[in-house]
């Protein structure tokens, strides 16, 4: 629990500068309950001494008892309307904060440690932490402190006026935000400690039926796989209907304990002005306001119960923020390079401990300038060396860039060196200057149309219709297969790089295009180093001064 | 085509909210009927309360007695609080067991779906099915616990609350009544403006963490291209946009909150006003005007539990849109024939097609025959159409044009797990499910005992590599269990074959992880064995399996270019002796 807290702290030192909206938000909370709370006090007191008024004097000034009821309305309702403005204002900056904040932490991370051991995007779970973290703001920060600062206010208001009723609905205060539901959240531990492993146990139950599809099918099984599911889901509805049940509890003991305030604030109050030491007309305002009083703890029932699930968002994310990077950057500047060549020496990668190695001792010498084409079947590692050069993975071995370890430049200063036209790349939904630009934001239309020749894709930005401002769709799912593929060619061409590393630049073109492209690919490289990944023979005979082979992540001999 | 797409998606939404109150009611009616009842029962329990609370405190307000002429009063209220507790407590808990039998119910129908479409789905989403089949449906949860079960006491409370007050004190009366009709028009704005502001801010607020989950996804690119700085800035901007604009409509969507608290507010201001004036007047008793102001705020409180509750309904809908969009789509319907199949089974594909969504073709009248005794390799670059082709074969998908004869009987009119019931078929990648490597390969058999598992897997040369593993025909496979290499796994759904002995049709993927000489040697041998006797079809990417096929079907472009017998195709197949060349397996 002290963790918690700890972990609280630094969520909402992250608000950083928006704390002050978070501040403002709190405040129009706390105005519109103690509102709430006068105006039901007020009220109260207001009809008692009309009432007394009525049968003794028949003089009453009730012009400011109902100026304050007038006031304490309005006040409410305006109180409200900021709340709901400022608190969700206050949330979409902070989360705004909080992604960039993310983001920022993130990029450093190797590509493989984005994945979990199983290969899955952790991403997408991040998401859903991120979405759960929007709660910590907008229902655990700024309520608890609400909930404190009103309830304290309202006790403090009480105890002036009849101090036995301040003792009491402190109490009740205590036990409907605070204790009830922390004592039904311990006893929901178990249901909910079982919900989380029967969502995982449903979740490998799931995969299974829609990965083993054809095998269950194949096996006449899916059946019985249907019949398992049916039975860990079973399970898990009925633990997740147990631990909110506990919840549930913990919501009607809320009620009453509002009404046992009520109850208990009137005998009191009734006590008392028997006693003669409360005034007759403070009963009935007492007692409305003590009802009144629940609001300041009302959102903390939900607030104790998602505390768990919030915390445990915090924690994989801050680990995921604060994973230390594979790949770390040098904190000396970059080396100039002698030239522009490469040295493999005894290269291994593997992308996980257990897997196996995609390069395993690579020896490969390219000299600056030079073409060279590397062949060979799929899996056999190809893609690894462009991974490699751009620094996105760590490995074993030394790779020399113009004389100097790889390792001594920094990644950013790589990537300018180098370009990578690699088979993973995303085009991005948005026009291709737009994606052409994002490489190189300072090329000009001539350096554009450059790049777009080499990649042959001038004739066919010639006859969009919005040319070179044309969207490209999701992923580039409004061009051809094809064209898409040389899109990424011109984007890793306008940068200019000195190294270049085109993996399987032909893939989804007719034979007789991918001639010309290797022909118009081989004039665009001219001069500088160009390693060509592929594995069709005939382009790299078409392209390279040179072919190496590469097989189960070793060269073999050419042949 | 941002309007069109949202224009098309709030019709959906329009859709979903009678589909998940009819299986609502389908699934669990009188649970949710009960939680109503005791919900709105426990709810009126207040008017007594109200009444106990106003008739203890009023003499002693108007000096007419002391704590003993009260307690008369007050202690009724202690039963009465404790019964309210327990109902409502009830209430919740029957509230709970519906929304249970309504997840039960969606979840079940969920999965028979996507056991149904599964097969002829590409792998890589199934992380978003699961996601939808488990957090999807608990998503559903609130919209029966949170919203359906208050309405019981949204229809119930305010009139009784009218009934009680209106004889009694028919001013407040009126100002309750007066106000009241904004129970209504609320519910009409709620239903239309504001629903549209609001599903548009929750839509909003989807896009926004979803563009930080884009932005990761293209991290890679973003680097390679040294642009992750600008990235970030693009986000930033994209944040502030979202925020403006989704804060310009909440500005207005939340007027509508601003209209019912001011009135749920200045109704009551205004009750207690009027009803001070006639107290000082002696126009009314002060136990009315009292029990009046007492009740006042709980006419009041269904409303403002509402609004509450809006935020739940949203949730659950925007799950209910997802798992609508997964039940709508389109379902192979099955065929109910069980034909008795003869000894020796021919397949006829004819003049067979399949398109994509968008058209494009897949498999472009493809016809040929399948042989009993007879090997058919299969072979054509990645992206022919060899696994739609294969999904046809199965069932898993049905031919858009022409058809498949099975036997003479049409593939489309069989009951699909009779005609499983001839196949064995040996996938790409087979899966390993969890459990272990004896129930893996007995997962068409789970009554097989060891000795027959044994025998099957010594066919397909696995007896010793299992034999060898931490716990042998124990060792837990799949999530959470051994990794074994593609060989091995290959080597299991063969074994999964052997011991489906009665299988007249074999089809195999074959893989494309490279294997050891060895094991190569150990599968070719198996596939042998088992496809004596059967008729076979292999997807070829080994040239040792095309070297002992009987027959070659080159496919290209969804199209069967070239086939016959492996020796006739050399001479005269140009594209399959380049094929072979470009492999490097031919010189």
């Amino acid at each position: 629990m002290k963790g918690d807290f700890a972990l609280l702290g630094r969520l909402l030192g992250l608000a950083g500068a928006q704390r002050g909206w978070m501040l403002l938000a709190g405040l129009a909370a706390c105005v519109t309950i103690l509102a709430s709370f006068g105006l039901m006090a007020v009220a109260g007191w207001f009809i008692a001494s009309m009432a007394i008024a009525g049968v003794t004097t028949g003089m009453m000034n009730y012009f400011l008892p109902a100026a304050g009821i007038r006031f304490f309305a309005i006040l409410r309702t305006g109180g409200r309307y900021l709340d709901r403005i400022l608190s969700h204002e206050a949330v979409f900056r902070v989360v705004a904060h909080l992604r960039l904040w993310l983001f920022r932490r993130l990029i450093p991370l190797s590509p493989g440690q984005l994945q979990d051991r199983r290969g899955a995007d952790l991403a997408s779970s991040l998401q859903a932490d991120i979405d759960t973290l929007q709660h910590a703001f907008l229902r655990l920060g700024t309520p608890l402190a609400v909930s404190l600062v009103c309830a304290v206010a309202i006790i403090a208001v009480l105890s002036l006026l009849h101090p036995p009723a301040a003792v009491v609905v402190a109490g009740l205060l205590l036990c409907a935000g605070g204790l009830v539901p922390a004592l039904t959240r311990r006893a929901a531990a178990r249901p909910s400690a079982e919900t989380v492993h029967l969502r995982a146990e449903l979740r490998v139950a799931l995969v299974d039926l829609v990965q083993g599809a054809p095998d269950l099918r194949a096996a006449g099984a899916g059946g019985r796989q249907l019949a398992a599911i049916d039975g860990i889901s079973g399970r898990l509805l009925e633990a997740q209907r147990r631990a909110a049940a506990y919840g549930a509890l913990a919501e009607a003991a809320f009620g009453l304990c509002a009404s046992l305030a009520l109850w208990g604030v009137a005998v009191l109050a009734i006590a008392g002005v028997t006693a003669g030491a409360l005034a007759p007309a403070m009963a009935p305002a007492l007692t409305l306001a003590a009802l009144a009083s629940f609001e300041a703890v009302a959102t903390l029932p939900a607030a104790v119960q998602r505390w768990g699930e919030v915390m445990a968002a915090a924690r994989r994310m801050f680990a995921l923020a604060d994973t230390p990077p594979d790949v770390t950057s040098p904190v000396a500047p970059s080396p100039v390079p002698d030239d522009f060549s490469l040295r493999f020496s005894a290269v291994r990668l593997r992308y996980g401990p257990a897997a196996p190695f995609a390069l395993d001792g690579l020896d490969l010498h390219i000299p600056s300038g030079r073409r060279i084409a590397i062949l060979g079947p799929s899996g056999a590692g190809k893609s690894s060396i462009g991974r490699l050069l751009l620094r996105f993975w760590e490995y074993d071995g030394d790779i020399r860039l113009g004389g100097h370890d790889l390792r001594l430049y920094r990644p950013e200063d790589l990537r300018a060196l180098v370009g990578v036209a690699a088979q993973e790349t995303h085009l991005f939904n948005s026009s291709i200057r737009a994606n052409l630009l994002m490489a190189a934001p300072e090329a000009d239309e001539a350096a554009m149309a450059r790049a777009l020749d080499a990649a042959l894709l001038s004739d066919v930005v010639a006859r969009l219709p919005d040319g070179l401002d044309t969207f490209v769709g999701e992923g580039g799912t409004r061009l051809s297969a094809g064209e898409a593929r040389r899109l990424v060619l011109a984007r890793a061409l306008v940068r200019e790089p000195r190294i270049l590393v085109l993996d399987e630049p032909t893939e989804n073109l007719d034979a007789t295009t991918a001639r010309r492209l290797l022909a118009s690919l081989a004039m665009a490289t001219h001069g500088r180093t160009t390693l060509l990944i592929t594995h069709d023979p005939a382009a790299a005979q078409a392209f390279a001064d040179e072919i190496v082979r590469l097989e189960a992540g070793v060269l073999v001999t050419p042949g | 085509m941002g309007k069109g797409s949202e224009a098309a998606s709030s019709a959906q939404a329009a859709r979903v909210e009678p589909w998940l109150r009819g299986e609502a009611k389908a699934a669990g009616g009188p649970l949710l009927r009960r939680a109503m009842a005791l919900g709105a029962l426990s709810a009126a329990l207040v008017v007594p309360q109200a009444w106990l609370i106003a008739a203890a405190i009023a003499p002693v307000v108007m000096g007419q007695g002391g704590v003993e002429a009260a307690w008369p009063w007050l202690l009724p209220v202690l039963p009465l609080l404790l019964l309210r507790f327990a109902l409502t407590h009830g209430a919740d808990r029957a509230a709970l067991a519906a929304a249970a039998r309504l997840k039960a119910r969606v979840r079940t129908q969920l999965l028979r779906h996507v056991e149904a479409v599964a097969p002829a789905r590409r792998a890589s989403a199934s992380g978003d099915l699961a996601t939808i089949v488990i957090e999807g449906v608990d998503g559903l949860e609130p919209y029966v616990s949170r919203f359906l079960s208050h309405m019981g006491i949204l229809a119930t409370l305010p009139l009784v609350i009218l009934a009680v007050v209106l004889p009694r004190d028919w001013i407040s009366g009126l100002v309750l009544l007066a106000t009241a009709p904004v129970i209504p028009l609320f519910m009409i704005i709620l239903g239309q403006k504001a629903e549209g502001m609001n599903r548009r801010q929750w839509q909003s607020l989807t896009r926004l963490s979803g563009r930080l989950l884009d932005a990761l996804q293209r991290l890679v690119t973003l680097k390679a291209l040294n642009a992750e700085v600008r990235e970030t800035e693009i986000l930033a901007a994209a944040s502030e946009d979202y925020r403006r604009s989704t804060m310009q409509v909440l500005r207005v969507a939340f007027l509508s909150a601003l209209a019912l608290e001011f009135f749920a507010t200045v109704g009551i201001a205004v009750v207690a006003v009027l009803i001070g004036f006639r107290l000082l007047d002696g126009m009314l008793a002060f136990e009315t005007g009292f029990f009046v102001l007492l009740l006042a705020p709980e006419f009041y409180a269904p409303l403002r539990q509402l609004g509450v509750d809006y935020h739940a309904r949203m949730e659950a809908l925007a799950a209910g849109e997802r798992i609508l969009g997964l039940l709508r789509e389109k379902a192979p319907a099955p065929g109910a024939a069980r034909p008795a199949f003869g000894p020796r089974i021919v397949v006829r594909c004819e003049a067979v097609g399949y398109a994509w969504e968008d058209g494009r073709p897949a498999v472009d009248g493809v016809s040929f025959d399948l042989k009993p005794g007879e090997i058919t390799a299969l072979v054509g670059a990645s992206g022919a159409g060899k696994s739609t082709l294969l999904s046809l074969l199965l069932g898993f998908l049905t031919p858009q044009s022409g058809r498949i004869l099975v036997d003479g009987h049409d593939l489309r009119a069989l009951d699909p797990a009779h005609f499983m019931g001839a196949v064995a078929y040996v996938p790409q990648r087979p899966h390993m499910f969890a459990g272990s490597v004896l129930d893996n390969i007995r997962l068409g058999d789970p009554t097989a005992d060891l000795e027959m598992v044994r025998a099957a897997a010594r066919h397909a040369s696995a007896d010793a590599f299992i034999a060898a593993l931490p716990k042998g025909y124990d060792t837990p496979l799949g999530e959470h269990g051994q990794t074994l290499s593609g060989g091995q796994v290959q080597r299991i759904a063969l074994a999964r074959s052997f011991l489906k002995q009665d299988a007249r049709l074999l089809i195999m993927d074959e893989g494309t992880a490279g294997l050891d000489r060895a094991t190569e040697a150990a599968v070719s041998a198996a596939v042998r064995d088992l496809a004596r006797e059967r008729t076979t079809l292999v997807v070829a990417h080994r040239l040792a399996t095309v070297e002992r096929a009987d027959r070659i079907l080159f496919m290209d472009h969804g199209r069967i270019v070239e086939a016959g017998a492996r020796a006739q195709l050399m001479a005269d197949g140009a594209r399959f002796s380049a094929l072979l060349r470009d492999a490097g397996l031919a010189p």
